[in-house]
């Protein structure tokens, strides 16, 4: 999994300036970087974490501001459902508030070849906060099982092939959802019976300084302030003027 | 285990090494460059490609102070290094990552650029961190001269004189960088938009790019200063010394977590080499062509180990123990090879036998030396699709996972975490400057936002959590209560097909030395005079003794 820079040779981070007077071009990488922090700092577990910013990091290669988005669900974290309860089909939440988008994903991608998963049969999820969210794992799992999908919502639908193509513009749609019940079906029509699809070429995403500004203070949770000792230890103990 | 061959013509089974041998962080610490190094094989593509090399722009006054570029023109791109001189007082020059003002800053930069390219960059990469690049360039990076050799050399010059060979050698390098930084860091191009390309698709390679013009720069820039100093009185450079110097890099604890956070990549790597002694180790008798090149690398090898300077008593142990190793090679390669079934490997296993590990390593890196059609195609196999979310098979049974923990991690299994100082230290990222640190338990703040990196006890922590599951359900039953878990379970399926995936030791342990995963790396990179400034910051040489741009411009050495 892709979660910091693949092929960098320090690890250490982009520090953004807390006001920005324009909006910001991310790389992807920064993109998952930044919220892999984030929404660990947000009180994600790191497993979890990565999953999160992998479906913002993939929103935002769909011209979509998954950033934005996940930090919206992650400022809301603590309102969300549990662990979703499994039956025939139907997932409810154990508590009052709609289930955690990435952890709906997870589990339904988790479930991918299992006979309660969502590629044996229809799954209907009661209730899903931000749900454009959960839309990154069908695509990852569509593309992986070779089973083309559909999602389908009270005012829209998306399908995703099992190429892993979408339509971003039916996405968009799903973007403004705050919660809503998600129904996913698999998709068992010949390959010419599946809708055509366009995808739009991706540009590099540009942050507003707000989203930014939040994001990073979550990130900023998962640092620990420095002493002495830790600026110490981390350098040479000679002058570098030689 | 998933350790296929990979090439069906030649069974080397019985001839590689296990991850339980290799795998260990003493081992790794005593890596050494091999001809599988991203640079050598960057040097290898630009020379069959005959890649061409010119400098379009050279303004630089006679402080020193300026701007250039130089570019690289393959076949099918060209790539230019945009480099930034600056003057800089001695209290600023610091090569930690808290810097903030270097004597030079480059951008490798994707094509030709245009004036509206240098001067958006020229207002950007001599602020690094600070500052944001686009997706048009490829790597940002600063140096840092080496002040007393830099001195030296422009001295000399100036008065007509070559640099003295005793000072050149005491240092090897004008300029060290400090960062290079690629993969879509500060707005740069993300790894995927490049990976495609033949070029750009081995690992690092813009990054060794970016040094190796670096390095033409560092000459340049000291025969511009001479002949600004000096007049008509001055000299250029000679050729011989030139090429002894290499680009120093100082690297400290932020590349340290890499190779424990790139799973799969550092399985390439290992399996790449392993595969390629392996191969090595089954050739039947070898050439007289095969033996001279096994001696010749012998003898390189020995050159550079008598001009490796290290004063850390970490280093200056293992130096000693190389030297030693180095003569008990010479004595046997007097009488190698002798009539049978497989000379290679019957030198091999003396070496096991009779070496230590740094002599060993050593001794991996010779022997692949004269094989490049043997095994240099395996450098193709070094990278990583890591754009690929790695995703978790959630209809593995527990049974089965219980069963991959015993296989696979029964190294992590067999660490007493009950023992505090076998969780004597905690692996973190500073809020002051985001760089990773590492502290210590019982006597630093900061325990509970401890990194993921502690990879042998969370292994004991799903192990344990497993043991009190109930039950033969699937993984994603178990994930679904346990997110907690998720982080390392992913880990555990990445392992079970990647024999090389993890560092067999405790990296939380109060013996643990950051700088042995760092040595690896920069091996990996082709990395040599490893000279550590402490247990958590070495200091490198790039490049040292190999040929400039100049040299291979456009036409094949060999």
């Amino acid at each position: 999994m892709r979660t910091t820079e693949a092929h960098d040779p320090t690890a250490s981070a982009t520090r953004y300036p807390a006001v920005s007077p324009a909006r910001t071009c991310l790389s992807q990488n920064e993109i998952e970087t930044l919220c892999l922090k984030a929404a660990r700092g947000a009180g994600m577990a790191w497993g979890m974490a990565e999953e999160a910013a992998f479906a913002a990091a993939w929103l935002s290669g769909m011209g979509i501001d998954g950033p934005s988005l996940l930090l919206r669900h992650l400022l809301k974290l603590d309102a969300t459902g549990g662990i979703p309860v499994i039956s025939k089909g139907q997932w409810t939440a154990t508590t009052s508030g709609a289930l955690c988008p990435i952890a709906v994903g997870v589990a339904l991608d988790d479930r991918a070849k299992l006979d309660d998963g969502p590629c044996s049969g229809a799954v209907t999820i009661a209730a899903v906060q931000y749900p454009c969210l959960t839309v990154p794992f069908l695509w990852r799992m569509a593309r992986a099982i070779h089973t083309p999908l559909r999602l389908e919502w009270d005012y829209g639908a998306v399908s995703i092939v099992d190429t892993g193509d979408l339509d971003n513009n039916d996405l968009s749609l799903l973007l403004s959802i705050k919660q809503c019940r998600l129904r996913i079906t698999p998709v068992t029509g010949k390959a010419s019976d599946r809708p055509p699809v366009t995808s739009t070429p991706v540009k590099m995403l540009a942050l507003s300084a707000a989203t930014l500004g939040e994001l990073n203070a979550l990130a900023m949770r998962t640092t620990v302030p420095a002493s002495d000792a830790s600026r110490r230890g981390a350098g040479a103990t000679t002058n570098d003027n030689d | 285990m998933n350790c296929i061959s990979l090439d069906p013509a030649i069974d080397t089974t019985a001839f590689r090494r296990s991850p339980d041998q290799v795998m260990r962080l003493k081992r790794m610490g005593s890596a050494h460059p091999t001809r599988l190094s991203f640079l050598r094989q960057m040097l290898r593509r630009m020379e069959t490609e005959s890649w061409r090399f010119d400098r379009p722009l050279w303004e630089v006054d006679d402080k020193g102070v300026g701007r250039a570029v130089y570019r690289a023109i393959g076949p099918v791109r060209t790539y230019s290094l945009v480099a930034f001189s600056h003057e800089l007082p001695d209290d600023m020059r610091s090569d930690r990552v808290i810097a903030t003002a270097w004597d030079a800053t480059f951008a490798l930069f994707d094509g030709d650029p245009t004036l509206e390219d240098l001067q958006r960059l020229a207002a950007n990469v001599p602020l690094q961190e600070a500052g944001r690049i686009s997706p048009r360039e490829l790597t940002l990076s600063r140096a840092n001269r080496s002040v007393r050799l830099f001195a030296h050399v422009v001295d000399r010059l100036s008065q007509g004189l070559q640099p003295d060979p005793a000072e050149i050698a005491a240092v090897g390098y004008l300029m060290r960088t400090t960062a290079v930084y690629g993969a879509g860091k500060f707005g740069a191009a993300d790894r995927a938009l490049i990976a495609q390309r033949d070029e750009l698709s081995s690992p690092f390679q813009a990054e060794m790019l970016t040094v190796w013009l670096i390095r033409s720069f560092c000459a340049d820039l000291v025969d511009h200063l001479a002949a600004a100093r000096g007049g008509v009185k001055a000299v250029r450079m000679e050729d011989k010394v030139r090429r002894s110097l290499g680009v120093g890099n100082s690297t400290g604890l932020g590349m340290a977590p890499f190779l424990v956070r790139h799973p799969v990549l550092l399985n390439n790597w290992m399996e790449a080499r392993e595969e390629a002694l392996a191969r090595v180790r089954a050739q039947p008798m070898p050439s007289a062509e095969a033996v001279q090149g096994l001696r010749d690398a012998f003898d390189a090898f020995r050159k550079n180990a008598s001009l490796w300077r290290s004063d850390h008593p970490l280093q200056t142990t293992k130096l000693a123990e190389l030297r030693a190793d180095l003569e008990k090679v010479a004595e046997k390669l007097a009488g190698w090879p002798r009539p049978e079934a497989h000379p290679w490997n019957a030198l091999w296993k003396w070496g096991e036998a009779e070496l230590t590990l740094e002599g060993q390593e050593a001794l991996l890196s010779m022997m692949l030396e004269p094989h490049g059609p043997l095994i240099d195609a395996l450098g193709d196999r070094m990278s990583a699709d890591e754009g690929q979310t790695q995703r978790i098979d959630g209809s593995m049974t527990i049974a089965a996972l219980r069963r991959v923990l015993r296989d696979t991690y029964q190294w992590a299994l067999d660490i007493d975490f009950s023992d505090p100082a076998n969780t004597a230290r905690f692996w973190y990222v500073s809020e002051e400057k985001l760089e990773p640190r590492l502290g210590y338990r019982q006597i630093e703040d900061g325990a509970a936002l401890e990194q993921p990196l502690c990879i042998a006890r969370l292994i004991r922590e799903l192990h344990d959590a497993l043991e009190r599951h109930e039950g033969d359900g699937s993984v994603a039953d178990f994930l679904m209560h346990h997110p907690e878990h998720r982080f390392i379970l992913r880990r555990v399926q990445i392992a079970m097909h990647h024999p090389f995936a993890e560092i067999r030791d405790n990296l939380i342990s109060a013996e643990m030395l950051p700088i042995d995963m760092m040595r690896c790396k920069l091996a990996f990179f082709g990395a040599s005079r490893f000279d550590p400034r402490s247990d958590k910051w070495v200091r490198i040489s790039l490049f040292q003794g190999m040929p400039y741009p100049d040299d291979l411009d456009g036409k094949s050495l060999q």
